[in-house]
């Protein structure tokens, strides 16, 4: 043990000790010292710092750990939803450009009545081109009624109506057939549907010139649709010498099995020809003088 | 089997036909899953019950297609002809028998309707329906009917009670 005394030298010399280093290094004395100092203690100072840090680190990275896996749970959520939005939002622009097209065809034909109608199913059978619509008879749909899309497109007829959904039969049915009148060069004939699903321009006379591309337009001829709608464009002519007309195959003027909306004309009243002979009346004799 | 079961079934796949079948197209054929179910089901269970489902299923797709009423009928029925009469009960998860049993029993389905629809006024040329359409329709179908066949098998070893051994 230490006695008094000598503590008491002992803490004077040190206090002394530690003035004189305090002075030098004021004088800047005992910077090389200090710097021997800290090359050895720098890198054990880092290591042990580094050390604390990591365990500080470690413990950090448990909590960020936790923070980041709910924040990525959270991102993830919010990644779908935005997905979903996106996709929700693609379709209601793609079913916005359909209306607008649609509207706008409306208001350049104001002279019809119209009742917009989603496409609901097409025909199971591979060989029959119909699809059916969310409109019946509740909403005004009658058999014969045109059926078109945006830009006065033609797409078929209405051909069996229930009360809330109707078949509409397409134009690219076999059975399906429609007269038309080329809008450049005022040929006649009838598009009917093909086993293949495209149109068949038939029954044009021989010496008529048809150019490529021209369009064709529903006639009008027999009352059952109105006059101006789109049908097809002019892809090919065949004509052969051999037979009595020629034949022009058509584009379609739309994709008919893309179709989402169409708009159906109610208001369009199909003339029904009654071909039954009306009695004549007989003649009468009248007498001569 | 109940209709109970049988009709939403056969409603289910006839809307299937109606909405997603149009948009599988293998060259101008379609899946048939309705017409595969009917053979699967009588390959399997074999007590006539494929010609309730033919006359069920065909009803219903009548019902949504454009086609003249009675169609699909016809041709469902001939398709479960062909299953009652070629391997009517035979079906234990053999691969060869839905196989060959859904390229014939196609091909007679499509031979009646379009039969029964040339005569309700479609022009079709029958020739070209048959390489263009049948056949590939055949080949899917094919395909479809082992994997219809063996759930047909599961469904029919859940709703029949083991028989008793003579």
């Amino acid at each position: 043990m230490i006695r008094s005394r000598a503590r008491t030298w002992l803490l004077l010399v040190f206090a002394l000790a530690a003035i004189v280093m305090l002075a030098l290094h004021e004088a800047g004395q005992l910077q090389p010292v200090e710097n021997v100092f800290q090359s050895v203690l720098g890198p054990i100072e880092r290591a042990v710092s580094g050390l604390f840090n990591g365990i500080g680190d470690l413990f950090g990275a448990v909590r960020d750990l936790r923070d980041l896996r709910a924040r990525n749970a959270q991102l993830e959520t919010q990644n779908q939803d935005l997905l979903t939005e996106i996709a929700s939002l693609r379709n209601l622009q793609d079913e916005n450009q359909i209306l607008r097209q649609l509207l706008n065809f409306t208001q350049e034909n104001p002279q019809y009545q119209y009742q917009t109608a989603a496409v609901i199913g097409r025909d199971p059978s591979p060989y029959l081109k119909f699809i059916t619509l969310n409109a019946g008879s509740a909403q005004g749909l009658r058999p014969g009624m045109p059926v078109v899309t945006a830009g006065a497109v033609l797409v078929g007829r209405v051909d069996q109506v229930s009360l809330r959904s109707a078949k509409v039969q397409l134009l690219n049915d076999p059975s399906s057939a429609v007269n038309v009148r080329l809008q450049t060069s005022g040929v006649t004939g009838l598009v009917a549907g093909q086993q293949d699903g495209s149109l068949l321009m038939q029954f044009i006379s021989l010496d008529a010139e048809i150019a490529p591309d021209d369009i064709a337009l529903t006639s009008g001829l027999g009352g059952n649709l109105p006059r101006g709608l789109v049908v097809g464009q002019v892809d090919a002519v065949e004509k052969r010498d051999v037979d009595l007309f020629q034949t022009a195959r058509l584009r379609a003027a739309t994709d008919y099995d893309r179709l989402a909306v169409v708009l159906v004309i109610t208001n369009f009243e199909p003339v029904e020809i009654d071909v039954t002979p009306t009695p004549t009346p007989e003649p009468t004799a009248t007498p001569t003088p | 089997m109940s209709l109970y079961f049988t009709i939403p079934f056969l409603m289910l796949l006839a809307i299937f036909q109606g909405t997603a079948a149009p948009q599988i197209r293998v060259a101008s054929g379609h899946p048939d899953l309705l017409l595969v179910a009917i053979l699967s089901w009588e390959l399997v269970h074999a007590r006539g019950e494929g010609y309730v489902w033919a006359f069920v299923g065909g009803l219903i797709q009548d019902l949504i297609s454009g086609g003249p009423f009675g169609a699909s009928i016809l041709g469902y029925l001939a398709v479960a002809l062909v299953a009652d009469r070629v391997g009517g009960g035979l079906y234990r998860d053999r691969l060869a028998l839905p196989v060959m049993v859904a390229l014939i029993g196609t091909l007679a389905y499509h031979a009646v309707y379009l039969l029964t629809i040339r005569f309700f006024g479609w022009p079709l040329d029958l020739a070209d329906a048959l390489f263009r359409v049948a056949l590939p329709s055949a080949l899917v179908n094919a395909l479809l009917a082992p994997i219809m066949a063996r759930l047909m098998l599961a469904l029919h070893r859940r709703v029949t009670p083991p028989g008793v051994p003579w």
